[in-house]
């Protein structure tokens, strides 16, 4: 047990995108429950061990990430500046995130205004995609989440998100926080 | 104001649009999203409009078909209901529908900001830091519309005294001139106060040129605008 488990952490750990748990179960030929047992008690032992490092379920994967409590220091190691998303680009990468596959024509309508900027923003930064076309006259593109998407924003998949109607009387809470 | 521009890449679109615009104002006047409503901010709304006609953004068309729905519905509720359905044709847009709709989608959005963001909470291993490879992110907190009403103060209170000294300077703005000057201030001090980038005193063109300047350094994320006690500051971050 204890010779597979750290197998199963030995591969999370090199891997820069999240790991399923079907590839390791595939790659070291063990029954799929067995992986799903173990990638569940190294994700309890990781949380559990007070260190600055746990396991989250990324992107219906494994991937080793920070604790937020560390979050001061690292941003001051990295010393980079971060992609930046305006709120016009949370706006319309949430729309797609909600209504996903969706065309540009259709995000318009919900916004009232073009969205070719943030579309192009988003597509560049790699957090949407185009998945097809519309069947519709026009063959519009059909617009989609990626991978990175749920990454970016620790997401295991976009069914975890929560869904529109609970916003539908929501107040929303000034920020008052400096950036 | 005729704008030879150099700031053509500033659009429009780092604005979060219309009806971002209308639900800010409904918010301001503590009101609720009905037809009535919407006549109680259609003069404000339209006062914003103007501000974007002055910045000369060409792309406001939008703005524009919301105004004429506001004016639309503005003139029906001057109206005694009696008349109103002999007279007035059944409205293009469902403006009040298509805030409710939007507006849950804005909060949405907002929410997603909550979240454990990649690069700003949490990180990943990331074999080459010296790249940034998608894995630092990080989300505008302050609404441009915040900027462009302390703006539009400082430009409407000009109004009140046509000064004489703002004639002598009439000569152009040189763009390229002040945005070298605006990004030295920041180099030398970081962090600005919305009053220092923004001076009326120096005239009206001044004070516009500056703002499309920010915009544009707000867009590449050269800067930040934070909020401290309700007034606007600029957190230069490096170009």
């Amino acid at each position: 047990m204890n010779d597979l488990k750290n197998k199963v952490e030995a591969i999370i750990f090199i891997s820069e995108s999240p790991v399923k748990s079907k590839e390791i179960a595939n790659f070291l030929d063990e029954d799929i429950k067995a992986i799903n047992e173990t990638l569940k008690i190294l994700v309890e032992e990781w949380k559990n061990r007070g260190n600055s490092i746990k396991i989250e379920e990324i992107a219906g994967g494994f991937q080793f990430r920070t604790k937020e409590e560390y979050k001061e220091i690292l941003i001051e190691y990295v010393n980079k500046k971060p992609y930046k998303l305006s709120r016009a680009g949370l706006e319309v990468v949430g729309i797609i995130a909600k209504k996903q596959p969706i065309t540009k024509i259709e995000i318009d309508k919900i916004r009232g205004v073009d969205s070719v900027g943030a579309i192009n923003v988003l597509i560049e930064r790699e957090l949407i995609e185009v998945i097809g076309e519309k069947d519709v006259p026009g063959r519009p593109y059909l617009y989609s989440t990626t991978e990175l998407f749920l990454e970016v924003f620790s997401l295991n998949s976009i069914h975890d998100l929560p869904g529109i109607e609970e916003f539908d009387d929501y107040e929303k809470e000034v920020d008052k926080n400096p950036d | 104001m005729s704008n030879t521009n150099n700031f053509q890449n500033v659009k429009l679109d780092i604005f979060e649009g219309p009806l971002d615009l209308l639900l800010n104002l409904i918010k301001e006047n503590d009101l609720d999203i009905y037809e009535l409503s919407l006549s109680k901010v259609t003069e404000q709304y339209l006062e914003y409009v103007e501000l974007l006609k002055e910045f000369d953004f060409d792309d406001i068309g939008e703005y524009l078909v919301i105004a004429a729905e506001l004016a639309r519905l503005k003139s029906r509720s001057l109206l005694p209901e009696s008349d109103e359905e002999e007279i007035l044709e059944e409205p293009e847009l469902d403006l009040v529908e298509m805030l409710k709709e939007y507006k849950k989608y804005r909060a949405f959005s907002e929410s997603l900001k909550e979240r454990d963001l990649l690069g700003r909470d949490t990180f990943k291993r990331n074999p080459d830091l010296s790249l940034r490879s998608n894995t630092l992110w990080e989300v505008q907190k302050t609404d441009i519309w915040k900027l462009v009403t302390s703006v539009k103060k400082i430009l409407q209170l000009e109004n009140y005294k046509e000064v004489p000294d703002i004639e002598i300077e009439k000569e152009a703005i040189d763009q390229n001139q002040r945005k070298i000057e605006i990004v030295e201030d920041f180099r030398s001090n970081k962090i600005l106060k919305f009053n220092r980038v923004f001076d009326i005193s120096h005239g009206r063109e001044n004070v516009i040129v500056s703002f499309l300047i920010v915009l544009d350094m707000i867009k590449d994320g050269s800067l930040n605008i934070l909020e401290n006690n309700n007034e606007i500051e600029f957190e230069y971050k490096g170009i």
